[in-house]
Order: structure tokens, then sequence, then C-alpha cells
């Protein structure tokens, strides 16, 4: 008995494995392990793996399990060609790195992504929370920026020129919340050059075969009540949001108490709620009226808001984009009249603490 | 300047690659990123890793995080003794098979131990909810089991007859607890016994030296706490909850 590896298309390690094992033309049996029927806690399977996990390989006596553990195996066994993991030294340490990173960070945030806007309520009938969702793809979000900002940067692929194991375990992970409707692409236009190129160097043909499942999922016939009971205690930990972000809101203004709208603040939270997709339960704001406040040498009523997170608030484009409402918000409560245009300004806080990001909204006049 | 080395040896990832470059007498400067301080966010520090992590390694240009690529970049970098990393095909594979489980499987429940054990109730006042504790807890037993069963069954070592990267990584995250002076070790005497064999071979004084922060943790002073900070982890005590 040759090569065996225990796979579930359903699963991105087991996508990147496959890829590897056909891109390099290594010999191997197929093993399919149906997550969704439950077959990875089989006695069968788990003589193979006791960590009830896909993928698993076996080779000959020899049995192993962890996606990076397997593809490194494979790599050194059957002399791939070097770019997969370079002998480099500083290059091999770029893809270790981010075979590192990738277990508690992409990996979670994808998981959660495509099993609470899909798998939770198509195949097992369960409605997700939306702050739940929400929360889970601002996180996600949050991990698309790094993998951009601190991994690709102006490479052409994550580990320098050529095409790498670590861009097979990141493209099979990105295509998880894509198969659930997650425009992660659409956006990031680093990114979508970034998959056209692993896409190419991989192999259109290949790239879908090995994606076909999980591009079905959405179409998969909902679990009926024998299979959700034996997967229901394995994924309910799927549906554990991440510490959603409290903002926080500060309106500054020199109008007296008696001229601020009663109630402001908590219309203001609730709006906050919506333009930030945050609960409300997770807001806090702060009206200051009747300061001494003078803006662009003017004593003239004005008001300045404040937004903080902590935890990333958004890309520039995107805190423009909450400023514009924000704006529209407070002109419709205070009547306020604009001298321009509101600029937000993006800031980082200096020194320790949130790594937040601020969004200014520049102080206007009202027009009463 | 040479090897920079950051860290906060109360992190036991940076406890792995302390011990590790000491013991193989890798000289390098220690810079000292203080966690309680929320250094480790600093305009400073985010300069050097963006991703706010300890430990990183810098060597002029070449900036590195994740412990797990340090600790395989020195053993390349300085040719240290092949029983670290051995390079037979399936010991090896064995040795990267624990270092990748390790992230989800060890770390995350063993560093969630010392939170709601000590952290938690220290700076926010209030214990967490009995019915996560216990979770917690069972995960972490159910880690060790595993790590019993598969990875060191009845070996001196993880990968045999001597200490590898491994077995180091392996014990310094299951000390982590110990810092809210819960301990892991007393529920089997074969991990106790290789926890023993793993400290020797280390050396008790290296050992206990990476280890002193860590031990110290309940005499620290919370109230010199960043209030951002401080609210952060107000946060994720509400995530227990």
């Amino acid at each position: 008995m040759g090569l065996e590896l225990y796979l579930d298309l359903l699963s991105q390690p087991c996508r990147a494995v496959y890829i590897f094992a056909k891109k390099n033309g290594i010999p191997f049996e197929l093993r399919t392990v149906d997550l969704l029927k439950g077959q990875h806690h089989s006695d069968a399977f788990v003589r193979v793996n006791p960590l009830k996990k896909v993928p698993a390989l076996k080779d000959g006596d020899f049995t192993l399990a962890e996606s990076v553990a397997i593809l490194l195996y494979l790599s050194r066994k059957y002399e791939v060609p070097d770019h997969w993991y370079p002998q480099d030294l500083q290059a091999r340490a770029r893809v270790d790195e981010y075979l590192a990173w990738q277990h508690t960070a992409l990996r979670s945030s994808c998981t959660r992504a495509m099993w609470q806007k899909m798998m939770f309520p198509v195949f097992l009938g369960e409605q997700v929370p939306p702050e739940t969702l929400a929360s889970t793809l601002t996180e996600l979000d949050r991990c698309l920026e790094l993998l951009e900002d601190k991994f690709l940067k102006d490479k052409d692929f994550l580990a320098g020129p050529h095409i790498s194991v670590a861009d097979l375990m990141a493209i099979t992970e990105l295509m998880h919340p894509v198969s659930a409707g997650c425009q992660v692409f659409n956006s990031r236009p680093k990114l979508a050059a970034w998959r056209q190129r692993v896409e190419a160097a991989v192999g259109k043909e290949l790239f879908q075969e090995a994606h076909a499942v999980v591009m079905k999922a959405k179409d998969l016939p909902p679990a009926d009540s024998a299979i959700k009971e034996k997967l229901k205690p394995s994924v309910q930990v799927l549906l554990h949001s991440f510490p959603p972000d409290m903002p926080f809101v500060e309106l500054d203004t020199n109008l007296p108490a008696g001229r601020v709208p009663a109630g402001l603040e908590k219309r203001l939270c609730a709006a906050t709620a919506t333009i930030l997709s945050k609960p409300e339960d997770r807001v806090n704001v702060t009206v200051r009226p009747g300061l001494a406040m003078a803006v662009n040498g003017s004593t003239d009523p004005c008001a300045q808001l404040i937004i903080s997170s902590i935890g990333v608030v958004g890309t520039a484009e995107e805190n423009r984009g909450h400023s514009a409402r924000f704006f529209e918000f407070l002109t419709k409560e205070m009547g306020l009249g604009q001298d321009r245009p509101p600029r937000s300004q993006g800031r980082l806080p200096g020194g320790s603490g949130s790594g937040g990001k601020n969004i200014g909204l520049d102080a206007w006049r009202p027009g009463f | 300047m040479g090897l920079e080395l950051y860290l906060d040896l109360l992190s036991p990832s940076c406890r792995a690659v302390y011990i590790f470059a000491r013991k193989n007498s890798i000289p390098f400067d220690f810079q000292f990123v203080d966690l309680l301080k929320g250094h480790h966010h600093s305009k400073e520090y985010v300069e050097i890793n963006p991703l706010k992590k300890l430990p990183s390694l810098k060597e002029g240009k070449f900036v590195l995080s994740e412990s797990v690529a340090i600790l395989f970049y020195l053993c390349r970098k300085y040719s240290t003794p092949s029983h670290w990393y051995p390079p037979d095909l399936h010991t090896r594979a064995r040795v990267d098979e624990f270092m990748a489980w390790q992230h989800t499987a060890i770390q995350m429940p063993m560093n969630k131990v010392l939170w709601i054990k000590m952290l938690i109730p220290m700076i926010t006042g209030e214990e967490v909810p009995a019915q996560k504790a216990e979770q917690t807890l069972a995960e972490v037993k159910n880690s060790m089991r595993l790590f019993e069963e598969k990875f060191l069954q009845d070996k001196m070592f993880i990968t045999g007859d001597d200490i590898s990267l491994a077995d180091v990584v392996a014990l310094v995250e299951m000390m982590q607890p110990m810092g809210g002076n819960y301990d892991v070790f007393l529920s089997s005497s074969k991990i106790a016994e290789w926890r023993m064999r793993v400290e020797l071979a280390i050396g008790s004084n290296l050992f206990w030296e990476a280890h002193d922060r860590l031990m110290k943790l309940a005499e620290w002073d919370c109230s010199t706490l960043d209030p951002l900070v401080k609210e952060r982890i107000c946060e994720l005590l509400q995530k227990f909850k």
C-alpha cells in the first residue's frame, strides 16, 4: 500500500494538501473522510489519526497529522521544486512564519465566517445572531489586512517571487468565506491580483477541481436530525464571536446644554451602532455641551465629533464613508449646516494600549 | 548590531526562544518588551513588528516573528546539534506535527487557564463563571491526554531518546498555568517524569531563570496597568460570560 491521503475537500487544509500533491505529481490514494457525516470520529479513522482531524497521511506504517507537517513531509520525501519550501534561510523563514501565524489567525476567522454565514443557516437550519456574524466578519477583515500589509506587501507571493506552500495554505483558506458569498477579493485589488497569480501557478483546472466541493456547499440539502445531533456539539464553538470592539464616541460642542436636543446621546448611540455595525450595548457616548471652543479661530457655534474604537475601525475609505453618515446624522439632529465638507482624519494613537484608529470629523458650523 | 531578540519571558513562546538560544550559546541582545505595560503596542515596537506580538527576531534588516519560525531559523543559521530538529524524514515530521498542533491544542488553553485562574480576577476583580472555567480545564485535560497518548507515548522525549524543539515548546507552554498556581503535571506521572527530564536536559538553572518572571506574576501590582489595556481585558471577560 502506497501513500494514502485522508481528506475532505470541504476543509481548507485538505485542499492545500490535495493541490500540492496533485501539482507535484505525487501518487496517492485518496481516502475521503466525510466530515459532515462525522466520519472523522470513526474507529477506523481514529487509528490513522487519534487527533480526529483531516488531513491525515498514511505512508506504509507511518501516519502523520497536521497539514503543515504533511506539506513539509511531502516536500522533502518527493524532492519537489525548491520554491515550494525554499532552501534559502530567510525565504524559508518567511514561509515558516506564515505557516505558524495562520493557525490562530486566518484559519479561525475563515472557518467561522463560512460556518456562520452559510453552514449554520443553510445546512443546520440554525440562525446566527447578526452581531456574531458582524464581529466575525470584522475579525476576518482584520486578518485580511494583516495578510496584505504584513505578509504579501509588494511581493508577488507570500514568501517572495515564487509560489510556496504558504500561498497554498492561504488561498485555500480565503476560498472558504468566498464559498459562503463573502466578497473577500472585491475591495482588495492587491489580494485579488495575488489570487490570480496563485491560480495561474497552480493551474486553473486543478484549482477548480480542488474547490468543487466547497463551492457547492451552499447547495447542500439541510441536514437531517441525526446528522444535526452528531455535528452540533463540535460546531457549537464556531458560534462564538470575537470580543466586539467598544466604540467610544465623544461629541464636544459650545452650544449650551439647553440648545442640544434632548436624548441626543441615546440616538447617537443607536446611530453609531448602525453605522459601525457594532452592538448598541457596546457603544459609549459622551456629549459635552457648553464648552469653550474655538474652531479655526472662531467661537461661532460649532461641534466636534471623535469616534475611537479599540481595534481597527476601518480603512481610510471606510472611515470617510462612516464620517459622511455621522455628519448626516448630526446635521439632522442639530440643524447644522456646513461651511465646507467634513474631512475624516484617520490617526493612530501613539504610545501603548489600543492600536486603534480614530476617525475625527472636522468641526463645522451650524447654519442657524 | 548582531542578533536581537525582542522578548518578555512572561510569554511561553518567548521562553522557548530564550532557552534555546541560551542553551546553544547563541549570542544575542535581549530586548525587553514589557507585555504588562502594553509595550508590544507601542509605536516603537509596532515599527519592528506590525503584528504586535512577541517574540521577534531582528538581524540587520531581517525581522522575523512566530517562535516556531524563529526556532527553525536559529537551528539552521547556527548549526545547532541535530537532535533539536532531527534530519530523519519521519522524526522531523513528528516535530513539525507537534509544532503545528500545539498552537491551538496546548498554547491557547494553557494561556486561558492563567487568565481564568489569575489575571482576570486580579485585574477586573471578577471571577470567570465556573462553567466556563470548567470548560477550559476540560480542554486542557483532553490536550494533556492526547499529548501523552500520541506524542510522548512510552518514549523519553517526543522524538525518542533525545530532547528536541518540540519538548521545549511543550514544556514552556505547560508551565504557563503555574503562574496562577495551577499545576497541570499533577494529573499524569508519565508527563511529570518527562517534565523533569526536559528540565534537566535544559539545565535547571537556565530553566528556572527563564520562568522567574512567570512565577512572580502573582506579585505584580496591576494598578499600574494601562487603562486602555485594562479595558481590553474587561472585554475579554465578557467573552467568557
